[in-house]
């Protein structure tokens, strides 16, 4: 017996998937940066601040409405909120619903189009902001108990699987603010710094977490094709080229190389395209190998059909 | 209250495809849709390998993950147990079919011809009757849909149409939350388990032991 | 495109006949707006009891599929071969018919036509068919799938030994079934679906069953063992069975043989009957009188012997059973047998006695009343074990084993199927078909298929036909052996005076059922002047050489009488109903859909032969549906009828006066209830069956002796015109170059109807998702050993150089030397656009010629020697 991995959340859903944690972690790198502007000597950070929390807030608009037009029948997603005491797609929707509430009135009032109003009051901003950074951190996350929730695929129902969004939500929010950063804020060399030391940090954590999660996934044989399937099956490529050598070697030494030798923001394109590659890699790499549990009568097993 | 349940004797189950097929037939299925699943499946080593086919149908299960799952609230379970799906509130998000363990779910984009080398662009009578049947009523394109045991047959006092149509007589439907009804007695004194209880799902569908 | 649509709108239910395969299941069809729009088991005929099956319930997709032959159409490029390009051009019925007359009005001889039809459209064939054939005067005519895809050598060793088409196990009461490359129960047409639901019934009652087969089929799958058998080695196997039982058991029904075979007829050293000289009787010994008596006489009883040797009339003769005993111990050992077969001599040991010992020889059981011996145990076969060059002994051999133990047409034991004692309705006493005893005391066979009967055998002329199956006194349909470069050769040789000009197809698609598809064409249907073909879709034979097609309509388009006698494969075994179930149209026949019954009689009509048909239809139908006409419905010569006035008078004159065809029309149907006597017939019909097959002798002698006066002596094997059971080799079995190291072999799968279902769009959805039916399945060590994974492409070449392509299966369910292929797939015609390219042409692997020729039946051997190799690429799955 073969299984297969399901084919119903494709490519879209990865990239939607990804979107959200890169842009709610975007905005959260923004909220720090902003608190961290307060009381520094350069903008850099207060500028840097901005672009999280805008480019953030952009792209997370972009991955709703990505998903909304895959959806079967869009016309019926004003429905989608009315089930968050046992559907994570309705408490997902709500978090994003908020999150996007929160992002707007952040951004409309403090970047534009009435930049000036929150410019110079950081507590009400910053009032504003925790709010936003926390239904970032819940957006960030959200993904991997969606994932979670799906109790016959073992790869994904694992409680690692949060963990593992949340953090290469953050690695790839991170590059993100790093690569605009370092095109759009002149004078950013040691707010970029701290982003790099984040960024290989993350790297580091989002090593360990794969290899414990990947440890872990040997109990039940649809998490053993799940696994073999990145490992070397028809993930592979995608998994070990495309989330560890592009998503996490890649910018993990350039960042290395940026720390010490403090080179600018041509290093840093790379390192964030990279980066930012990851999380789409890595959430199409776990959607394309989340295998159900065979079905099991009698002495038989089979897979599921129709995947 | 009636609780609706199968019962599938894989003992008697030779693979015939025909409950897949009167499924089909019965509830114009379109193409790719397929209600009652037949899946084949070979197990140990030659000489001693053995196959058997395994006959799916919804587990219409007593905590159906899908309904846990649904978003809309489109996914909601009758007083008999059958989980229904409002086409007018699913949105077709896939959830549910990822969450069921038994694949119960299935969704289609549209309605594809069965011919499409015909030179036609007109479907001919009977495809056009299964667009129309399919397109009617609760199911439809684009919402994840799935079986319903037959109800419209059940209400008019006649066996699901895989069952009926059964030429091994390997499939029972009826009440099993009557100790007294046939299923619930075959159920029982063949050994009747549902699939994969692990999941908690407690289904309403049970499999006797295939030897 | 544009339907008409029926003139009611009315939703309604219509009572009918399922064509979907032979085995003749009552459907009911819904009718909504004048479209079909279900069909579903008619819960009131035995025949399907209430179920239907895949291949039933798909046929709505075959009723409105767009690429149906709707209109006449005529070739335009004058091109024949495989894969040409007809270049159809639309015509009118008018042209078309008009066209055909004047064809047939040129003819040289009328003898050159040949009738060519399909096995699946069972009953559709036995009206125009043999009508037209008596009407114009020509003998020659084929079954399509005669040979290689029904049941040649079971379908005459079953007429021989149980009066009946074929045989099932009486799963009423049977315990343990051995099964020889069959599925009967598990899907094939044989009852299918009440059999499928007995078979069920069985198992869970602890019925045991044990399958011989190369692969782990369906049946072997649900079996209590699956024996891995070599391709063809069926017969040596239970040869060695029956020597087991024989010589080391020394078990066996002595008072069956006794009475019931003619096991205890004397034989003299030259291998004929000691006869009596006065009535030219067998005789047999009575070792209570010590004295030979005749076989009837009433002596003939439990005193005979069945051992020893004996002097009668100063001749020393002995028991055929003795000498049967004696044959299999010395040349069936069992080392020998498992050698040829691969099953182990323990295995063979073992189940010899599971057989015996379930046989429970002795018992009795009273049924309504009547009391008949109890034999639980049945070997049966089909197919698997009859589609070799040694297709006629492997069913004897294998029906002996029941013989042996008295299983033969008694409760749970192997019964002649469908029931070929038949008392008749109480009405009407029709039809009435009991078997009666020839003058040797062995059965002959009434209400049989065909005008020629499996026994007394053919005599032995010189052939007349252009296929020569009158050359092969035992063969029963076959006819595909001249397929060869040399055909005009036989034909000269055997001085046979007219040549092949114009041929009718109905239905069949031989270019895919007889043999490779090119020989076929190129040696044998290229030499038609004209061919005209009734056909549902442009297939494969269409497009070859079709001049004219004609659409014909679907089963539920169409009037046929009867469906359910002669009873071959429709009736229950055990005691339920008979049923008289005719075929009606469900909606009006859509387009130019025109029936072939109606054509044929609109043919022969316009020919002025009419009057020569309604007789011929009048001879045919005693012998079809045993008992004669009564003058009050027989057709009047001078009359003139339509193809529904036929359907009438034959209904009214086989069920009574009031129920014709209108009365039939309401219910579809007429039954009414079976006698123990009939079901379990072999003790109540004073007939006996041959284990030794004595009459072969002569066969064999006066075919030697003419086709050497002809200077042919080598068209036949006359080795296997022996009176005791014996094993052959099969070509195959003798290829010993290592280079070709598998058997390649065909096997048919429960959801498709040989050729005639694949291009049926819900069959081909099942299909593409089953994990065997388009592949070609091998053993995975096997395929390992030889660097293959799933799915990867390969040849298959048999040592002339022939090969098929198609992705492999490694699985464990295969004998490790055999390759299985589904049969009848990988389609090609135009016409069929789904199922081109699904799967594997496994004919193209056979050959069509006398050396995969069984002498005996004209069977043709359907195993292959094949090597493997890859070839470039993968299919994605």
């Amino acid at each position: 017996m073969r299984l297969k991995a399901q084919t119903k959340w494709r490519w879209e859903h990865a990239i939607y998937l990804a979107l959200v944690g890169i842009g709610t972690s975007a905005f959260a790198i923004g909220v720090v940066a902003d608190f961290a502007g307060v009381t520094a000597a350069s903008d850099a950070w207060l500028k840097m601040a901005k672009i999280g929390m805008t480019s953030g807030f952009i792209l997370v608009g972009i991955g709703l409405i990505i998903v909304l037009i895959d959806l079967g029948k869009p016309q019926n997603a004003i429905h989608a909120w009315k089930k968050p005491n046992t559907s994570w797609i309705s408490r997902g929707i709500i978090i994003l619903t908020l999150f996007m509430v929160f992002g707007a009135i952040n951004v409309a009032f403090y970047v534009w189009p009435f930049g000036a109003a929150l410019e110079g009051s950081p507590a009400a901003r910053h009032f504003l902001q925790v709010i936003g950074l926390i239904l970032s951190l819940c957006g960030v996350s959200y993904a991997g108990f969606l994932l979670g929730a799906n109790r016959p695929i073992a790869a994904w129902s694992t409680p690692m699987m949060p963990t593992i969004f949340l953090i290469s939500g953050l690695y790839g929010g991170t590059c993100l603010v790093q690569l605009l950063s370092g095109f759009l804020v002149s004078d950013a060399v040691q707010p970029l710094k701290y982003l790099a030391f984040t960024i290989l940090i993350l790297g580091i954590l989002q090593f360990l977490i794969l290899g414990f999660y990947l440890q872990g996934q040997n109990r039940v044989s649809e998490a053993r094709a799940s696994t073999m399937m990145l490992m070397n099956g028809e993930q592979s490529t995608l998994f070990w080229a495309g989330v560890i050598v592009i998503g996490l070697l890649l910018p993990i030494i350039i960042e290395l190389f940026a720390v010490t030798t403090g080179a600018g923001a041509g290093i840093y394109f790379i390192a964030g395209i990279a980066g930012i590659l990851q999380p789409i890699f890595l959430r199409q790499a776990i959607l394309a190998s989340g295998i159900h549990a065979p079905l099991r009568a009698g002495c038989f097993e089979y897979a599921l059909p129709k995947q | 209250m009636t609780r609706y349940g199968f019962a599938i004797d894989l003992k008697r189950c030779y693979g015939c495809y025909s409950c897949q097929t009167a499924c089909k037939a019965e509830n114009s299925t379109p193409k790719g849709i397929d209600f009652a699943v037949c899946v084949p499946a070979e197990i140990g080593t030659y000489p001693g390998a053995l196959r058997q086919m395994l006959p799916l149908v919804c587990m219409q299960c007593a905590k159906p993950s899908c309904m846990e799952v649904c978003p809309t609230g489109a996914t909601t379970q009758d007083e008999n147990g059958i989980v229904q799906v409002d086409k007018n509130l699913c949105m077709g998000c896939k959830y549910c079919m990822m969450a069921c363990p038994y694949g119960a779910r299935q969704v289609v984009d549209e309605v594809e011809t069965y011919f499409p080398d015909a030179g036609t662009t007109e479907l001919d009578p009977y495809e056009k009757y299964v667009k129309d049947q399919w397109n009617s009523g609760m199911r439809g394109c684009g919402i994840a849909v799935k079986c319903d045991y037959c109800m419209h047959r059940v209400k008019e006092g006649r066996q699901p149409a895989c069952v009926a149509c059964c030429p091994a007589k390997a499939r029972y439907f009826g009440d099993i939350s009557d100790p007294e009804s046939e299923i619930s007695i075959v159920i029982r004194r063949e050994r009747g388990e549902p699939l994969n209880p692990e999941f908690g799902n407690e289904p309403s569908c049970f499999y006797l032991p295939p030897r | 495109m544009s339907v008409q649509v029926s003139k009611t709108q009315v939703d309604k239910w219509v009572h009918t006949s399922c064509g979907g395969c032979y085995g003749q299941c009552g459907i009911k069809a819904k009718v909504e707006n004048g479209i079909v729009t279900k069909l579903e088991g008619n819960p009131e005929t035995p025949a399907g009891s209430g179920r239907i099956c895949a291949k039933g319930i798909s046929q709505l997709m075959t009723l409105y599929d767009p690429h149906r032959v709707n209109y006449p159409v005529k070739r335009t490029n004058p091109e024949k071969g495989v894969g040409a390009d007809p270049k159809w051009e639309r015509i009118s019925w008018d042209e078309a018919l008009d066209t055909i007359i004047k064809k047939f009005r040129n003819m040289k001889d009328p003898r050159g036509t040949y009738f060519q039809v399909t096995t699946v459209q069972t009953s559709e064939i036995r009206f125009a068919v043999p009508a037209f054939m008596k009407a114009w005067g020509f003998k020659n005519y084929w079954v399509s799938g005669g040979g290689l895809w029904c049941g040649n050598g079971a379908h005459f060793m079953n007429g021989i030994m149980h009066a009946a088409w074929s045989i099932i196990p009486d799963w009423n009461y049977n315990n343990y079934t051995l099964y020889f490359g069959c599925s009967k129960g598990h899907g094939a047409g044989h009852a299918a679906l009440q059999s499928a639901q007995w078979v069920a019934d069985a198992r869970a009652r602890g019925m045991k069953a044990v399958v011989f087969d190369p692969y782990l089929s369906t049946q072997a799958s649900k079996a209590h063992e699956w024996v891995p058998i070599r391709v063809g080695t069926d017969g040596i196997v239970v040869l060695g069975m029956i020597n087991v039982i024989l010589n080391e058991l020394g078990v066996w029904d002595a008072h069956y043989l006794k009475l019931k075979t003619n096991a205890p007829y004397l034989i003299k050293p030259d291998g004929h009957y000691m006869r009596d000289p006065e009535t030219n009787k067998p005789l047999l010994w009575n070792e209570e009188l010590k004295k030979a008596v005749t076989f009837d006489d009433q002596n003939a009883n439990d005193k005979v012997a069945l051992l020893g040797t004996f002097t009668v009339n100063g001749v020393e003769c002995t028991p055929s059973f003795q000498l049967l005993k004696e044959h299999v111990r010395k040349n069936y050992p069992l080392e020998k047998c498992e050698k040829v077969s691969s099953v182990s001599v323990s295995t063979m040991r073992r189940i010899a006695k599971e057989f015996v010992d379930n046989a429970k020889i002795g018992s009795t059981i009273t049924i309504d009343g009547k009391e008949f011996p109890l034999r639980p145990s049945a070997a049966i076969f089909f197919r698997g074990s009859q589609g070799h060059v040694n297709s006629g002994w492997n069913c004897l051999i294998l029906d002996i084993l029941n013989q042996i133990v008295g299983a033969a047409d008694v409760p749970g034991g192997a019964m002649g199927h469908g029931p070929p004692v038949c008392h008749g309705h109480p009405d009407t006493g029709k039809p009435e078909t009991i078997p009666y005893a020839c003058p040797d005391g062995l059965m002959v066979v009434k209400g049989w298929v065909y005008d020629h009967k499996p026994y007394p055998l053919r005599e032995v002329k010189p052939p007349k036909r252009l296929d020569l199956q009158d050359m092969f006194p035992c063969s029963v349909y076959n006819a595909f052996t001249t397929c060869t470069k040399d055909w005009e050769k036989y034909m000269t040789d055997f001085k046979i005076d007219y040549r092949p000009e114009i041929m009718i197809n109905f239905g069949s698609n031989s270019v895919m059922t007889m043999a490779n598809a090119e020989e076929v064409t190129e040696n044998f249907l290229k030499k038609f002047n004209f061919i005209f073909s009734f056909n549902i879709y442009q297939n494969e034979f269409t497009e070859a050489v079709a001049d004219i097609v004609l659409p014909d309509c679907s089963f539920l388009e169409r009037y046929t009488p009867c469906v359910t006698f002669p009873s071959t494969f429709c009736h229950p075994t055990g005691m339920d109903h008979w049923v008289w179930q005719i075929r009606q149209p469900v909606v009006d026949p859509l387009f130019e859909r025109r029936d072939f019954n109606e054509v044929m009689l609109d043919i022969a009509k316009r020919l002025g032969v009419q009057e020569k048909y309604y007789q011929a239809c009048n001879d045919v139908i005693p012998v079809r549906y045993g008992g004669e006409m009564s003058e009050k419905y027989a057709l009047n010569p001078k009359d003139d009828y339509s193809w529904q006035d036929i359907c009438d008078r034959v209904l009214k004159d086989r069920l009574g006066d009031n129920k014709g065809l209108e009365a039939l029309k309401k219910t579809g149907l007429e039954k009414w209830p079976t006698k123990p006597e009939e079901m379990y017939w072999r003790w109540p019909v004073n007939v006996r069956v041959p284990i030794y097959f004595e009459f072969f002798i002569e066969a064999g002698q006066k075919a030697k002796e003419l086709y050497e006066s002809f200077g042919r002596p080598d068209v036949m094997d006359y080795r296997f015109f022996t009176p005791l059971a014996e094993w052959f080799p099969c070509p195959s079995h003798e290829n010993k170059d290592p280079n070709f190291d598998l058997w390649a072999f065909s096997w048919r799968p429960s959801f498709h109807t040989q050729s005639s279902t694949q291009n049926n769009a819900w069959l081909d959805e099942l299909s593409m998702a089953d994990p065997f039916v388009y592949l070609i399945q091998m053993n995975e060590e096997m395929g390992k050993s030889k660097g293959l994974k799933d799915f990867d492409i390969i040849w298959v070449e048999n040592s002339d150089g022939k090969r098929i392509k198609g992705p492999v299966k490694l699985v464990q369910g295969m004998h490790k030397e055999h390759l299985g292929i589904a049969g009848c797939h990988g389609h090609w015609a135009k016409g069929t656009p789904i199922s081109i390219g699904k799967g594997q042409f496994f004919d193209d692997l056979i050959n069509p010629d006398l050396a995969h020729t069984d002498s005996l039946t004209q069977g043709s051997d359907a195993c292959v020697k094949v090597k493997v190799y890859k070839a470039e690429g993968r299919e994605a799955r």
